[in-house]
């Protein structure tokens, strides 16, 4: 501690150094600045450059001089052509973005990086070694060279593919961005608009509000409670008051001048903009603004592990054959032929670009799905979520007061909460209901704004608080219309509600008589009881009674139970002394306030909305704990988090379970109970052990009356037990919590500009159900990507095999280098592609979450599905035709053996085959790459059934359907194309590709049954025996 | 194993008797592993127990039983007492004794999935090559134009004579020598019909399986000064006027020159190549080749199908220079200008006779 005491004293002067501009202040400003925590971790020497090129002097200045230099009217604000002129001579105000990376590193990085530069090197061993024929032998085959330009050209086009397509991807992200406008709130002409951050110009005149960010260097001319938080500027993590008066010398120091891109904590304020852009505080330091290093999400690290074991393989098996093809004999010359050709057989060329068009995609359904994802491999991270932890109030509910209950005549009565406030079930007829209705609506200040008569009551919106306004909508919706009974009944003096009376209360004049008054009043129900010495039961007053007293107990702990804010309605009809034009004093009482009558009482929710129910039972079924945290009363809490679900039906949290807890939470057993409601101020007692017992044991949870500080310690809390989690926060003070999380998520409509930047996403709507269906896309993209990779990996193994028998067997090759690029880069590829637009399973969301740590993109059990089972079966396919062709032109599986030496040699040319018929080696090359045609058309027909098969991992695709029209393409296409490098004349030139008889197109179609029914056979084996050893081992 | 100490000796014989499923180990303290890991990781407290001395470990196996004490290693062979144990194991997973969960298991399925595949593989083979007849087969279309072939075969096609080294072209001799063997006229007498020439020698089936055909004779002399009997010059190669032989490739049921006489013509590639080709003879005269050898039925049914031959004596080469030569088939349905392929119906080598 010494140590550190001792920095803080030395840091602060290192920082400050006699270069500010009043070097006598320092030393008070260290003693701040060592109270307030400094956070030493900005760069020193940018704190100095940054003192000494800031010279302005407008906090110094008086109002009216700042008026005269920036000539704006501090009431009126610039006039908005002044303002434009301003913006057209200063350009917007943003910070000149850092330099990027160029558009040609990032299109080399697309051409060079992952499996292309093993293709590269690939490419360059065949020129090499057509350099070296071509050098030794006066008529060499141009094969090698054709080769190499052919692999130099795929890898050139893949590339340029992967580059167009993460531009576009990229784009739809920077698209993304611009759709969280930042807006700024100027006054320009006297109006008050909203405009673009860009937009705002030197000058103008602000308004900012907690929860803003401050849209550029404003000096204050008026504030009310506002504060700032500076940390992204100074460090400094507390919030700072600011106020129009000059307090100091230094620009940085000084309580009048307000930062761009800090943010404004609470409180309002109004200033004059000084400075905009890059020549504000924060554009000067620029190296603050530039580059956030940004950390590898968990799809890019898969992925590079899933290429760094590819390659590993591709070259482990490439090497180990070029070493046995030089044992075996051949000329080096050949054996690097043999690596090549292992070294393309291994690489799935299309991988990447399928990578990229998945997330493109997804990308552009998240969008559709208001979620607005900053960061798109966040989306994934979001599909391994296993916790969610949600505020309450607008996520989970609609943010709306809502009139829940009325309790009259002795009886509780519903209200209905649906959105639509159509039928109501309670007694109409009553004659209190009458007066309640009264009461309510015009002992209340809320009013609905004009002109929207059109719009339905429950839309419509009000000034006044949340309770008045429920009121308010409730009777007009109920009774009649407002306006009206206030216009009969006009309001002659009131008592607004505050805190310590717990009351409002309002004196009209009588409808029935114009002359006399009579006086309202609403209020917290024990209040207002105590007022009254008579109730009301039919429309008849009666006078208070024990009976009366205990009935009205029951209903408000009932309705307070539901956790529904309880209102208290009476009235006193004033005697005829206070008859019209008694001057009433609301300061000194001069009226009675004694005997009222007791009427009812109505109760309040915000209730929830209507798809949260089923998207926590998603959830859970998903094997997603979602955690309620909300600021709100334990009992309200709970209320809601059963309607929604958080607490699940029957599931035992006893009120006097949550009362103890508050007295010994340890002493519960956590055996019987599964839901508790854990109240602020005990987490602020608990430790962090104590703690993760309560997130281990109870399933339920609900986190009342917690400080947004709290919900960082409860995400801490979640991701120690090894979870990922999700946090919701629309609050300034939730930022923390959300970049603590694994997935920050700001709220689109009520979050405030710093949540919004904190989070890697946002919800459009605020919806919570949008979570959800982030988490299922989240899910979907893996898996879609596990799919689409266990279809190219699985067309590897009839790649590879063809070389390892020819050179094991000595068969002659079944299928070539060419052919293997037409596989990997022409036919798989676009059903690999159309994977990505496979729809989700239906387990996807009734599934555990994913664990990132063991639950790889590629596991050895999709390596073995994709190259132990599918791809033998596939190899099996391609040789069976291959031997086909062969023996129907004449040379028998069993000659083959070992006929390889005299098969290739050139001068033999009289090569017999089973049938004593002779053939020249240009012949048997023919045939040859017929049959390597053929085993290439095996390929596309076993991948037919490969593609079917992938389409699941669990359900039967009888169940999943065929519904992916893009698949059904892909199928098509694979075919035609096969089928287009088959016949179209000149093919035998260009790749040496020849026609088929149609009969060998069929050869593979039994295998392509079998591969078909083997998985079929398989994922039934699999749904009915969930976690038995078929599910251990092939399950992917 | 005598080593290990009494008690444990005591254990191993009475194991021996156990069912491997339910080894008696409770009494002992034993550190059980799978003989497939390599290292036993250690929990707290679990320390290998010491016997005289040195720790032991225990390794199971599904088929094995590995004992480690320090440097001495015994290994176990378990006898499956039946297939039924060996089953039980699967079943037994979860308990707290199982053998080799991963590969053992993995393995049984491969080797089921792969012996199905196999079956599979071989039973579509099977099928297939029973549509194959034994006969001709199914496509020929690659064979249209039957290419030509020179004897002596030698590696790179160029016939290299050095007169005064008699190895470099003995060897050439020797293969002659094999190869007209079967030309002999006592074995083509004895085996061979005499046909008539310039005519099919056709021998159809006509609904009957008309087995083995026959074959027309080519007898070695039809080749004279070529013919190697009695030669000993050995085909001209100690002289420097070597005999090449050329022979087209057979090809089943082609009825080569349509019906029209064929014969083989050799020239020097080039202009230079001719005039150091000097003059040669051809054997049987002009080159010919007969129609009664067509058409070939195929190695299993035209037995002794002797195919014809023709020799060409180079009479004087320029000694020491390489000669190109081409030789091609002049025959109505043979085409012996494909670009691609330079044997169709043609065929090109190289002769250097070196004297000194």
């Amino acid at each position: 501690m010494e140590f550190g005491k001792t920095r803080g004293r030395v840091t602060p002067q290192e920082l400050n150094p006699s270069s500010g501009p009043k070097p006598k202040r320092v030393p008070k400003m260290v003693g701040r600045r060592k109270k307030e925590k400094v956070k030493r971790k900005k760069n020193k020497a940018n704190i100095e450059e940054l003192k000494k090129e800031v010279v302005m002097d407008d906090h110094k200045l008086t109002l009216e001089e700042l008026s005269r230099r920036y000539s704006v009217d501090l009431t009126k604000g610039l006039r908005p052509e002044k303002a434009q002129e301003i913006l057209d001579r200063d350009g917007p105000n943003t910070l000149t973005p850092p330099p990027t990376t160029p558009e040609w590193v990032k299109f080399c990085k697309q051409l060079f990086g992952g499996f292309s530069i093993l293709l590269w090197t690939g490419a360059i061993l065949c020129f090499v070694a057509y350099g070296i024929q071509t050098y030794f032998n006066e008529e060499p085959t141009k094969d090698n060279l054709y080769l190499g330009i052919v692999l130099a050209v795929v890898v050139f086009i893949t590339g340029c593919f992967s580059y167009y397509q993460e531009a576009k991807s990229s784009k739809i992200m920077e698209s993304f961005r611009s759709m969280v406008p930042q807006q700024a709130l100027v006054i320009r002409g006297g109006e008050k608009m909203q405009i673009n951050v860009q937009n705002v110009v030197v000058g103008d005149l602000v308004e900012v509000k907690g929860g803003d960010r401050i849209p550029a260097d404003i000096r204050l001319i008026s504030a009310q409670g506002c504060k700032v938080d500076n940390s992204s500027l100074t460090g400094e993590s507390e919030p700072q008051s600011r106020f129009p008066h000059f307090t100091h010398e230094n620009l940085l120091e000084t309580r009048n001048i307000c930062f761009f891109s800090t943010n404004c904590v609470e409180g309002t304020a109004r200033g004059i903009v000084i400075a905009t852009g890059d020549s504000t505080v924060m554009g000067r330091i620029a190296s603050l603004t530039s580059g956030l290093a940004v950390g590898q999400t968990p799809i890019a690290t898969e992925i590079k592990h899933f290429i760094h074991i590819i390659t590993m393989v591709a070259v482990f098996l490439g090497v180990s054959f070029f070493g046995l093809s030089l044992m075996l004999g051949y000329s080096w010359l050949k054996a690097v032929i043999f690596l090549i050709g292992i070294i393309v057989a291994n690489v799935p060329e299309g991988l990447l670009v399928t990578v990229t068009v998945c997330l493109t995609l997804t990308a552009k359904r998240m969008a559709k799905k208001n979620c607005l994802v900053k960061n798109l491999e966040a989306v994934e991270t979001l599909g391994s979520t296993s916790i969610i932890c949600s505020d309450k109030t607008g996520t989970l509910t609609q943010n709306r007061m809502t009139v829940a209950h009325l309790w009259f005549d002795k009886t509780t009565y519903e209200a209905n909460t649906s959105e639509e406030q159509t039928v109501n079930t309670f007694a109409k007829d009553s004659d209190t209901w009458f007066i309640l209705a009264r009461i309510a609506g015009l002992c209340n200040r809320a009013d609905f704004k004009p002109d929207q008569e059109t719009l339905p009551i429950a839309k419509r919106a009000t000034t006044g608080d949340a309770s008045e306004s429920a009121l308010l909508k409730f009777i007009e919706q109920s009774y009649s219309s407002v306006k009206e009974m206030r216009e009969k009944s006009p309001k002659v003096a009131e008592i607004p509600f505050n805190s310590t009376n717990k009351y409002q209360i309002s004196i009209h004049l009588r409808e029935d008589s114009s002359q006399t008054h009579v006086l309202l009043m609403k209020g917290a129900p024990e209040r207002i009881l105590a007022f009254c010495s008579s109730y009301l039961l039919n429309g008849q007053e009666y006078s208070m009674d024990e009976e009366m007293k205990e009935a009205f107990q029951n209903a408000y702990l009932e309705l307070g139970g539901l956790g529904e804010r309880v209102l208290g309605f009476c009235f006193l009809n004033l005697p005829n002394t206070f008859s019209k034009g008694f001057k009433f004093n609301t300061d000194e009482v001069n009226f009675p306030m004694e005997n009222f009558c007791f009427v009812g009482l109505i109760s309040m929710i915000d209730p929830p909305r209507p798809a949260v129910p089923e998207a926590v039972c998603k959830c859970r079924s998903a094997g997603i704990k979602v955690i309620m945290v909300t600021g709100d009363h334990p009992i309200t809490a709970k209320a809601i988090a059963k309607g929604v679900g958080i607490i699940s039906e029957g599931t035992e949290t006893a009120e006097d379970t949550t009362a103890q807890l508050k007295v010994h939470v340890r002493q519960i057993d956590s055996r019987d109970v599964k839901a508790i409601v854990v109240h602020g101020s005990d987490l602020k007692d608990m430790s962090s052990v104590q703690l993760d017992e309560i997130l281990r044991n109870y399933t339920e949870i609900v986190f009342a009356r917690t400080s947004p500080q709290q919900k960082l310690i409860i995400v801490e809390g979640c991701q120690r037990q090894g979870n990922v989690v999700a946090a919701t926060g629309d609050g300034v003070n939730d930022s923390p919590a959300l970049k603590k999380a694994d997935i920050g998520i700001a709220m689109g409509v009520t979050g405030s500009d710093v949540s919004k930047q904190a989070a890697d996403m946002i919800l459009l709507d605020d919806n919570f159900a949008s979570i959800v269906t982030g988490v299922e896309e989240g899910r979907l993209i893996f898996d879609n990507l596990k799919k689409s990779i266990a279809y190219t990996l699985t067309s590897n193994i009839p790649e590879i095999t063809p070389f390892l028998l020819f050179i094991i067997l000595g068969i002659p090759l079944p299928l070539g280098t060419i052919t293997i690029l037409c596989i990997d880069l022409g036919t798989d590829m676009v059903p690999a592609i159309s994977l990505a637009y496979e729809s989700a399973e239906s387990d996807i969301m009734k599934r555990a979450p994913r664990d990132p740590k063991n639950d790889k993109l590629v596991n050895y059990r999709l390596i073995g599905m994709a190259y132990g089972q599918i791809g033998m079966i596939q190899a099996l396919a391609g040789f069976f035709t291959y031997f086909v062709i062969l023996a129907e032109n004449g040379f028998k599986p069993a000659d083959l053996l070992g006929i390889r030496h005299d098969w290739e040699n050139s001068y033999v040319n009289d090569l017999e085959d089973s049938y004593g018929q002779q053939w020249t080696f240009e012949q048997r090359k023919i045939l040859e790459f017929t049959c390597q045609t053929g085993f290439f058309v095996s390929i596309v027909i076993v991948q037919w059934a490969d593609l079917i098969i992938c389409k699941t991992r669990r359900n039967s695709v009888f169940q999943q359907g065929m519904k992916n029209k893009i698949l059904i393409f892909g199928i098509l296409e694979e075919t035609f194309l096969a089928a287009f490098l088959c016949y179209t004349p000149g093919m035998d030139m260009a790749l040496r590709m020849y026609p088929l008889k149609i009969f060998w197109w069929l050869c593979a179609i039994p295998y392509s049954i079998l591969i078909f029914i083997y998985d079929e056979v398989r994922k039934f084996a699999i749904r009915n025996h969930p976690g038995g050893w078929l599910e251990r081992e092939t399950y992917y | 194993m005598q080593r290990l100490g009494p008690s444990l000796w005591t254990w191993d014989s009475s194991w021996q008797q156990a069912p491997a499923t339910s080894l008696p180990l409770g009494v002992q303290k034993i550190l059980l592993g799978s003989a497939f890991t390599s290292k036993i990781k250690l929990g707290p407290g679990l320390d290998p127990p010491l016997v005289l001395g040195l720790p032991l470990q225990l390794k199971l196996a599904v088929s094995r039983v590995v004992l480690n004490q320090g440097p001495k290693k015994e290994i176990l062979v378990l006898l499956p007492l039946g297939v039924s144990s060996l089953l039980n194991l699967w079943v037994q997973l979860q308990g707290c004794l199982f053998l080799g969960t991963f590969p053992a298991f993995i393995l049984l399925f491969y080797l089921v999935f792969y012996g199905f595949l196999t079956a599979m593989f071989t039973l579509t083979m099977w099928v297939m090559l029973q549509t194959v007849s034994d006969h001709t087969p199914k496509y020929q279309d690659r064979l249209a134009t039957p290419g030509l072939m020179i004897r002596p075969k030698t590696e790179n096609l160029d016939v290299i004579v050095n007169v005064s080294d008699t190895e470099s072209w003995d060897q050439h001799v020797q293969k002659l020598n094999k190869f007209l063997e079967p030309y002999n006229d006592s074995i083509q007498a004895q085996k061979n019909d005499v046909c008539r020439p310039g005519r099919y020698y056709e021998q159809p089936d006509n609904g009957v399986l008309n087995y083995p055909k026959r074959a027309c004779q080519f007898n070695r002399t039809q080749l004279g000064d070529c013919s190697g009997i009695g030669d000993p010059t050995h085909y001209g190669y100690s002289t420097g006027q070597p005999c090449v032989f050329i022979k087209m490739n057979r090809v089943i049921n082609f009825y080569a020159g349509a019906n029209q006489s064929m014969n083989v013509t050799c020239v020097g590639k080039r202009d230079e190549d001719a005039e150091n080709l000097g003059s040669f003879v051809m054997f049987p005269a002009n080159g010919n080749i007969d129609l009664m050898y067509f058409p070939y039925y195929g190695k299993k049914f035209h037995v002794n199908y002797t195919q014809p031959l023709v020799a060409v004596k180079f009479l004087n080469v320029t000694p020491n220079v390489e000669v190109n030569v081409e030789c091609r088939i002049n025959a109505a349905n043979i085409a012996t200008d494909d670009e691609r392929d330079k044997f169709a119906g043609r065929v090109a080598f190289k002769l250097r006779i070196n004297k000194t």
